[in-house]
């Protein structure tokens, strides 16, 4: 295909360009896949609506279970987008480059997917208008909904900012832009020319947005830790639980976007772009996540264990040496000791390794959540049998259903709008242009270095 | 000349676009404020407060307080809003312990609820406006003494007539929110005895009005303020801030667990 | 059978009367009981409000004084319908005099009675006496939450750090957007 070419950067807008051509049958095929996996999750949450939520699996000593624990992962994940494209681009990392664009989309897609776990958890979701009528402000759930909704409209704006000159270019293009398609570019596009005046407005939107991105992302997080910490249960009276929560949402989220960049590098051909380099990299700052992780998960246990309060050890010994000790301690190796490993030893940080280590870390993470959220439910208070959440075909479908959400949403995304951000990339091109004055052969090693 | 009028649309269109959305975010803000902070009705102006007392010594874990109120309220069979707790005390002995909604002064319940779904009404009962509720279950994770129930299923449905469905008498209830022990203020309301208290058969459970400084178990009357000095009554787990309603004379060598 | 009918008449007409005579003297003693009650005043002879001091006599019915036996003490109080609130119980003196100190939990006219459970040879007696108390003893307060300032101050503060988030991001993109859609309509 024949497009115009950014000048410093030759091969990126084609490869960028190239998923928003007809695709194989093979993308259509599990795309289907995906929006089969979508449907069997509306089935289910249609047969919640009828039956009740016990049908999902709840009970009155089960009433928080994994609803909860995917609303958690789930927003969590998006996490790396926000740490990706807002703090890398404050650090002026420029490695973060062509990676861009693929986390901020998977962070929307991920928001979105987690907060319908926000409705689908609720026994009667057709008044969640009354959170908007009249909301109690002493409510914790008030507090999350404010925050995701403030952090969902950030989200949508990072992403949305640096795509008005890309949808520009596709905008530009004849070939791309017919009929609906074309009315939707230039609708979207809002007249950009790649003016200097617009440039300057755009620069400085997103780099507002970037900064105020960050505190956002640890309010949100944090506020949805104090859903379960201000209700005081054993397990979760803890002081710690918002700081604990905001480093598990970035540790899952950079393991996420490892995950996601390596597919869809090796789908969308775009091993030139995005190399060794840039897995090293991410996986580095996954490395220090997840110490800092196993550091908040060990003080936890350690203050909670040591003093021996009777109100605790029962949900403490349930989970370190009882029924749940199995999940917890596949947690502490899966998702916790292994990657480690994998990504401290030099021998298996490759690309194949480090994949595996965020393969890991996000299935051991999702598998945390739960452990904070069912254990301390199942809990009896007062005195009698403990009870347990238990997931049933239900509750499984609609977890998978969101899961698969994600990756479709990110491949029709990609169908529409360029998988690599050329205008950022320029960006930074110059940047490096300007400090090295070399010529084309040297940039694109620098890039790429 | 780009720069000049550059200048000006940044200053002048900021302002504007910035000037508008703070109107209409000061119009919203002291609506939402004042909800937060409007006080709740004064229990110095209203006719009785509610209390209810436990004689531990008396009960012997029958449970027909469980069965009257089930039967009263058209309740699922494990949806226990007086349940009676079996423990084991430290002799070995066998001890049964009636645990109702506490209808605590400073109820955490009411605090995290995020529709102010449950509410207290002036004579201190802690109410469920089902009609409102949606279903999150948080308070069912602040509520200490585990008090609270859900409809996990369409509920078991009440006669025609009965189905009155308000927070002063839930009945049938809804599936999809939460329930809970009422302290029958749709009886005590008309001078009816709540049900658990009609039909305790060992006469343990006392209903009372702190104004009043009475309380009775159906049978006996007694100064409230008396009753519970002497017996030294004391209330489940009130360390928690809670301010419970709900007091328990033990018997001897008792401990309430928690 | 004629010798044994004799005796037996005799005898049920000599037992029979001294049964009677014996029933007759079991039936309780008559009693006489007094109740009244006044506002019990502290050393410096103020009223104490909403203290009463009750005083209950037992007497005989020819005013012999009653010693060494209990007087319980209830109030009338409307809960559930009408009923009696036991409020204590007191012994008699060598005068036949039993007190009780009464804290009234409600101002207003109050009923209150005196009542002696009977013996199997004194009879059972019940004296009410009405009382108006001017005060409560035990007035009831709702006690206000802690840290209530805290909470206010604080939901007034992150509200409007909320607003101010909510102004500056869509202030920005509105302000944007608009920007750059007009750079190219001032161009052309």
């Amino acid at each position: 295909m024949e497009v115009r070419e950014a000048a410093t950067l030759p091969g990126v807008t084609e490869a960028a360009l190239r998923p928003l051509q007809p695709s194989s049958r093979r993308f259509w095929l599990i795309a289907a896949g995906l929006g089969l996996l979508v449907m069997l999750g509306l089935v289910a949450y249609v047969t919640q609506l009828t039956e009740g939520l016990g049908v999902a699996g709840y009970s009155d000593h089960g009433f928080w279970g994994i609803y909860e624990a995917n609303l958690v992962a789930f927003i969590g994940v998006s996490y790396g987008g926000a740490l990706v494209s807002a703090i890398l681009r404050l650090t002026n990392a420029r490695w973060r480059a062509p990676i861009t664009r693929l986390a901020e989309a998977m962070a929307v897609f991920s928001l979105l997917s987690g907060m319908v776990f926000a409705v689908i958890h609720l026994g009667r979701p057709e008044r969640l208008w009354m959170l908007i009528a009249r909301p109690q402000i002493s409510s914790p759930l008030v507090w999350d909904f404010v925050a995701v909704m403030t952090y969902l409209v950030a989200n949508l704006m990072f992403v949305y900012l640096p795509l008005i000159p890309d949808i520009a270019l596709v905008r530009d293009e004849s070939r791309l832009s017919r009929g609906w398609r074309g009315r939707l570019y230039r609708f979207l596009a809002v007249r950009w020319q790649g003016l200097p005046e617009q440039d300057q407005l755009l620069r400085r939107a997103i780099g507002t947005v970037a900064v105020l991105i960050i505190p956002l992302a640890v309010i949100v997080h944090s506020v949805l830790s104090w859903a379960f910490a201000v209700t005081g249960r054993p397990g979760w009276d803890s002081t710690i639980f918002a700081p604990y929560f905001v480093v598990a949402a970035l540790y899952s989220g950079i393991a996420t976007v490892i995950v996601v960049v390596a597919a869809f590098r090796k789908a969308y051909r775009l091993q030139r772009f995005i190399g060794l380099k840039h897995f090293r990299y991410l996986g580095y700052l996954m490395l220090a996540l997840d110490l800092l992780y196993l550091y908040f998960t060990f003080t936890e246990l350690l203050t909670e264990g040591y003093v021996m309060n009777e109100e605790v050890v029962p949900v403490l010994e349930a989970v370190l040496v009882g029924q749940y000790a199995p999940y917890f301690w596949a947690f502490i190796f899966g998702g916790g000791l292994i990657p480690l490993v994998l990504v401290a030893v030099p021998r298996t940080r490759t690309v194949p390794g480090i994949l595996t280590a965020s393969i890991l870390v996000v299935a051991g993470m999702w598998l945390k959540r739960l452990l904070i959220v069912v254990p301390t439910v199942a809990h009896p208070l007062i005195a009698g049998a403990w009870g347990s959440f238990q997931p049933t075909w239900v509750s499984a479908a609609i977890t998978l259903a969101a899961a698969a959400a994600v990756p479709l949403g990110l491949m029709l995304f990609f169908k529409l709008f360029p998988v690599l951000a050329i205008y950022e990339m320029e960006e930074i091109a110059e940047e490096v242009q300007a400090a090295y004055a070399a010529g084309p052969q040297l940039l694109t090693e620098a890039l790429s270095a | 000349m780009h720069s000049q009028r550059l200048a000006m649309l940044l200053s002048r269109r900021r302002f504007l676009t910035g000037c508008a959305v703070a109107a209409g975010g000061a119009a919203a803000a002291p609506v939402l404020v004042g909800r937060a902070l409007a006080a709740p009705v004064s229990p110095e102006a209203a006719k009785r407060q509610w209390a209810f007392v436990v004689d531990l010594r008396k009960c012997d874990g029958c449970e027909h307080c469980t069965k009257a109120c089930q039967e009263m309220h058209h309740l699922a069979k494990d949806q226990k809003w007086i349940n009676v707790y079996k423990l084991n005390s430290a002799e070995g002995s066998l001890r049964f312990m009636p645990r109702l909604c506490m209808h605590c002064e400073n109820p955490p319940c009411l605090r995290v609820c995020p529709v102010g779904a449950t509410f207290k009404n002036a004579e201190g009962v802690v109410l469920v406006n089902q009609n409102t509720c949606i279903g999150c279950r948080t308070c069912m994770a602040a509520c200490p003494y585990e008090a609270r129930y859900f409809n996990w299923q369409e509920p078991p449905k009440a006669p025609q007539m009965m189905d009155a469905s308000m927070p002063e008498f839930p009945v049938p209830q809804k599936k999809g929110t939460v329930g809970k022990c009422i302290l029958c203020v749709h009886n005590t309301q008309v001078g009816k005895l709540p049900a658990c208290v009609e039909g305790c058969p060992m006469e343990a459970l006392y209903v009372g009005d702190l104004k009043a400084d009475a309380a009775t178990n159906g049978r006996e009357t007694v100064k409230l303020s008396t009753f519970l000095r002497e017996n030294d009554a004391v209330r489940f787990r009130e360390e928690l801030g809670t301010r419970p309603r709900v007091y328990y004379i033990l018997g001897h060598g008792q401990k309430l667990s928690y | 059978m004629k010798r044994a009918i004799l005796p037996a008449a005799l005898l049920l007409a000599v037992l029979t009367p001294a049964v009677a005579a014996a029933q007759q003297t079991s039936q309780p003693a008559n009693t006489k009981l007094t109740l009244s009650s006044n506002q019990a005043r502290d050393g410096k002879g103020r009223e104490v409000p909403g203290l009463l001091v009750v005083n209950a006599t037992l007497t005989t019915a020819d005013g012999k004084a009653l010693n060494g036996r209990t007087i319980d003490f209830y109030q009338r109080t409307e809960l559930f319908g009408p009923r009696n609130a036991y409020i204590g119980s007191a012994v008699t003196d060598s005068a036949g005099a039993a007190a009780l100190r009464y804290e009234a939990a409600q101002s207003g006219p109050q009923e209150l009675l005196a009542r002696f459970a009977g013996t199997s040879d004194l009879a059972r007696q019940e004296a009410t006496d009405r009382v108006n108390v001017a005060e409560s003893a035990m007035p009831f307060k709702g006690e206000p939450l802690p840290l209530g300032s805290v909470a206010k101050g604080l939901a007034i503060g992150v509200g409007l750090l909320g607003l101010a988030v909510w102004v500056l991001l869509l202030g920005i993109f509105i302000h944007t957007i608009i920007g750059i859609r007009r750079c190219v309509s001032n161009e052309a």
